[in-house]
């Protein structure tokens, strides 16, 4: 049964000035077919998903619609071919209601006389949104919802028009875990309904466990393409990195324990949308927290950041006072006493960031891009920021100073920039982690927090991400790994604990029998 | 991924022209920092056939300059971290007539310029509390002290019965004759200036609250007291300049000191600063905008401008500049 092409593209190719984004891809999509396509970061397949929704021209090469040839010039082209697709970024405008968010760009289809027939638009916004189960006020300003939910409305923007061919691009890895059900579960039905559907994305297990058909690229190439009984994890990987992936994806022993000795604590917390948490943080452990994205773990990580104010309980950080103004003054002297976590190190109350940072506390944000990094600032500036008061001699920092601090990070992380004064905005995503590590790694913070830390980079990256950790973790870090992605968990943790509607449910040790079924029974 | 293309495609291009033009874009602001300020300096050289660099134009021109330095280099970190402040020119008439009140009850000179910090830092506070208690954007909470000393000044100019003047005016000397005094006051503010804007922790969080409050936050930066502590900053600096404005005129009058709020941002943008603040932000702006300023303005009276169109000449000016910032993408320009 040879499934119908409904789209193909011959020698497709698309060049940003000289450089190819795009080059000579040829591949088809069927109807009734979910086809992924999946490739590292900047393989071009957004340029492509672009190239055939109108966002981008098309350099040279052709796309064939029903065998009919199509330039797109504009999205509405696009739309007129019944191609529907949902974007990476933020596609929903703020301070417009939810309805008009639905059908913006398209009011005229309510046109009365010369008015907008408001009364109509939400009776089908309502509809629309029904489609993705999401039951809440149209009339509501889309400020209300949160960002799941804007998701949700762009998805119902793209199925009113009943595309035939639905493109979804990298979404999912914005969404929480119900969310991505849902969007499966769409996917499928248009499968089902004998639409096609294009997704694109590098979780490659997502993609495995949904596509019918998969394309891998690189660097802008077409590499292969996979039917389903020749899935294999391995292969796919190899075949979009170029080469064999070295060693383990994640750690290959099978210890978990740990010296014994506690440095950080939560004590009987509760805080926003946290209940009556107890955890401890061995020296040189990798603690997982895993859960759904409205679990608390999130807030969890801010909360032992001393970002979240306690309603009870207390977080405690095993380390040394805060030396005041006159010590301070003295610090050039005992410079290498600071930072080591000596036997008589006490228990001190977080309550702040400042008390957390002077206490060796680092926290990367899931939001890496807006919490914690500086994309307008140089790599310097950035990795340099957090670590202020260590530079601070006698109230000056000297460019000196500033610049052997970010290039033993640079060099020490491999970070890869044209030179330290490189806005961080132009580096790539594995690049910017790095720095946001550094950040911390270069304060001397012992303990880490961080949430989701392989979010938005793809494999070659992650597994540089991993053998990190693990170096840090044998160099005497203490990791609190907060991630929504359980494979991770289990590769990566020395002891995981799961947590479910603001409490801990469970707790596991590190072993060869802990699989994601089990972990998932304590989280939904 | 789109962006890390066109990077590569900046990179890939060759050739001497390109590279230069890319050059060119890169150092934009740089260009455009020293750009106005030779080409108003060579333009009056030749107008003025060299009598812009004499010696008595000279010492016109750094009375000129006391003012607009010192309240600009003041206010350079409050624009860094992408606020903006429109009282100064009311703060400094409301600080110039406590001064002239102090000095009329036989207070010296020394107590005189403490009482003038006192106030302008008691109104930049005021302004920063206002703004952090209320959420409110800093310009609006700064409208407000605009219009309130500005409003005291003028109530107690109406109902004085003589003009508001210094009665001794030979105490306020070393602010308006002494020209040593005058120069290294300039010098020793833009060297504390550039120390603590480049080289201090002030300078350097104030700059990451600029581009992203939240983040400076999550590096452990206090935000609340980072914009404090600018906001005290200028408030000396505002607090000293006042001693200066005063000393050119003597008396305090409902229109002390206007106008100074609007030649503070122009200074700014011809010393090419994105008033959004942040990272890029250079005290080399505040520096060289304010001579260019004072040079436009002397240069302008000195050849032979009417006094009632210079004021057109320097919109004129003003916005042929804007026109090469305003070029740049919006969210550098405009303050959040």
């Amino acid at each position: 049964m040879d499934k119908e092409v409904f789209l193909e593209t011959v020698n497709l190719t698309k060049k940003f000035d000289e450089v190819l984004a795009v080059d000579k891809v040829n591949m088809q999509v069927k109807l009734g077919e979910i086809k992924g396509l999946i490739g590292e970061n900047g393989s071009g397949k957004s340029t492509i998903s672009a190239m055939i929704s109108g966002l981008h021209r098309i350099t040279s090469g052709d796309i064939y619609i029903n065998k009919k040839k199509y330039t797109p010039k504009n999205p509405l082209d696009a739309r007129e071919k019944k191609i529907s697709m949902i974007v990476q970024e933020t596609g929903t405008i703020n301070n417009l209601s939810i309805a008009e968010n639905v059908f913006l760009g398209d009011e005229v289809r309510f046109k009365k006389n010369t008015f907008v027939n408001r009364k109509k638009m939400m009776v089908e916004a309502k509809k629309a949104l029904e489609a993705v189960e999401l039951d809440v006020d149209v009339t509501k300003s889309i400020n209300t919802l949160n960002f799941e939910q804007r998701k949700l409305v762009e998805i119902a923007r793209a199925l009113y028009y009943n595309p035939t061919l639905f493109i979804v691009d990298e979404t999912t890895t914005a969404l929480s875990h119900e969310g991505r059900v849902l969007i499966h579960r769409i996917m499928r039905r248009l499968k089902s309904e004998n639409k096609a559907v294009l997704f694109i994305s590098h979780d490659l297990s997502e993609l495995m466990e949904i596509c019918d058909s998969l394309t891998v690229l690189r660097d802008g190439n077409f590499i292969r393409d996979f039917e389903k009984e020749q899935f294999d994890e391995n292969e796919i990987k190899q075949e979009m990195v170029g080469r064999e992936l070295e060693g383990d994806f994640y750690r290959s022993d099978y210890d978990g324990t740990s010296t014994g000795q506690v440095v950080f604590q939560a004590k009987n917390v509760s805080a926003q949308g946290l209940k009556n948490i107890n955890l401890e943080l061995h020296k040189g452990e990798i603690l997982g927290i895993g859960g759904l994205s409205g679990s608390g773990m999130h807030e969890l990580g801010k909360v032992m950041y001393g970002n979240i104010r306690l309603s009870a309980g207390e977080v405690l950080v095993y380390g040394h006072e805060t030396p005041s103004f006159f010590q301070k003054l003295w610090k050039q002297k005992d410079k290498q006493n600071t930072g080591n976590m000596s036997p008589e190190a006490k228990p001190i109350r977080l309550t702040n960031i400042k008390t957390a940072i002077a206490n060796k506390v680092g926290y990367v944000s899931k939001d890496r891009d807006q919490e914690t990094l500086i994309l307008e600032a140089s790599v310097k500036d950035n990795l340099t920021l957090s670590a202020l008061d260590k530079l601070d001699s006698y109230g000056l920092i000297t460019q000196k100073a500033e610049k052997r601090f970010a290039q033993e990070q640079i060099d020490s992380l491999l970070i890869k920039c044209s030179s330290m004064n490189q806005t961080v905005r132009e580096l790539s995503g594995g690049n910017k982690q790095k720095i946001s590590f550094g950040k911390w790694i270069g304060n001397d913070s012992k303990i880490l927090i961080l949430d989701s830390p392989t979010r938005g980079v793809d494999v070659g990256v992650k597994t540089k991400m991993y053998q990190l950790l693990y170096d840090l973790k044998q160099q005497g870090y203490s990791i609190l790994l907060i991630s929504e992605e359980l494979q991770e968990l289990i590769g990566m943790s020395d002891r995981i604990l799961l947590m479910k509607d603001g409490a801990i449910t469970k707790e596991f040790h590190r072993s060869e029998k802990v699989d994601e079924k089990t972990l998932i029974q304590y989280m939904i | 991924m789109k962006e890390v293309t066109h990077i590569n495609g900046a990179n890939a291009r060759s050739g001497g022209l390109s590279k230069f033009l890319q050059f060119t874009k890169a150092n934009k602001n740089i260009f455009i920092q020293y750009s106005s300020l030779i080409l108003v300096f060579s333009f009056f050289m030749i107008m003025s056939n060299g009598d812009l660099l004499s010696v008595v134009n000279l010492q016109t021109i750094i009375r000129q300059l006391a003012v607009l330095f010192i309240i600009t280099v003041g206010l350079m970190f409050v624009f860094s971290h992408g606020n903006m402040d429109i009282s100064v020119g009311g703060v400094i008439a409301l600080t110039s007539m406590i001064v002239t009140f102090t000095l009329n009850a036989g207070a010296s000179l020394f107590v005189a310029t403490l009482v003038a910090i006192v106030v302008s830092v008691g109104c930049y506070l005021l302004n920063i509390f206002i703004a952090n208690q209320f959420k409110l954007m800093a310009v609006i909470a700064s409208l407000a002290i605009m219009f309130s000393t500005r409003g005291v000044v003028t109530y107690m100019v109406s109902t004085s019965n003589e003009s508001i003047k210094v009665e001794d005016i030979s105490k306020l000397a070393l602010f308006s004759s002494n020209l040593t005094f005058t120069i290294t006051s300039l010098i020793v503010i833009a060297i504390v200036g550039i120390v603590l804007f480049n080289y201090s922790k002030i300078g350097k969080q104030n700059k990451a609250v600029g581009d992203n409050p939240l983040a400076a936050m999550q590096s452990g930066v206090d935000v609340k007291k980072s914009k404090v502590i600018s906001y005290l900053i200028a408030g000396i600096m505002i607090g000293f300049a006042s001693m200066f404005s005063l000393a050119r005129s003597y008396t305090v009058s409902e229109n002390s000191g206007m106008g100074l709020e609007m030649d503070v941002i122009v200074a700014l943008v011809l010393g090419g600063m994105a008033l959004s603040g942040g990272s890029k932000s250079k005290i080399s702006s505040a520096i060289v905008g304010s001579i260019t300023l004072v040079l436009l303005n002397n240069g302008l009276i000195m050849i032979g401008v009417r006094p009632e169109i210079v004021s057109l000449v320097k919109g004129i000016i003003f916005l042929i500049v804007v026109f090469f910032i305003l070029r740049r993408p919006r969210t550098e320009v405009i303050p959040r």
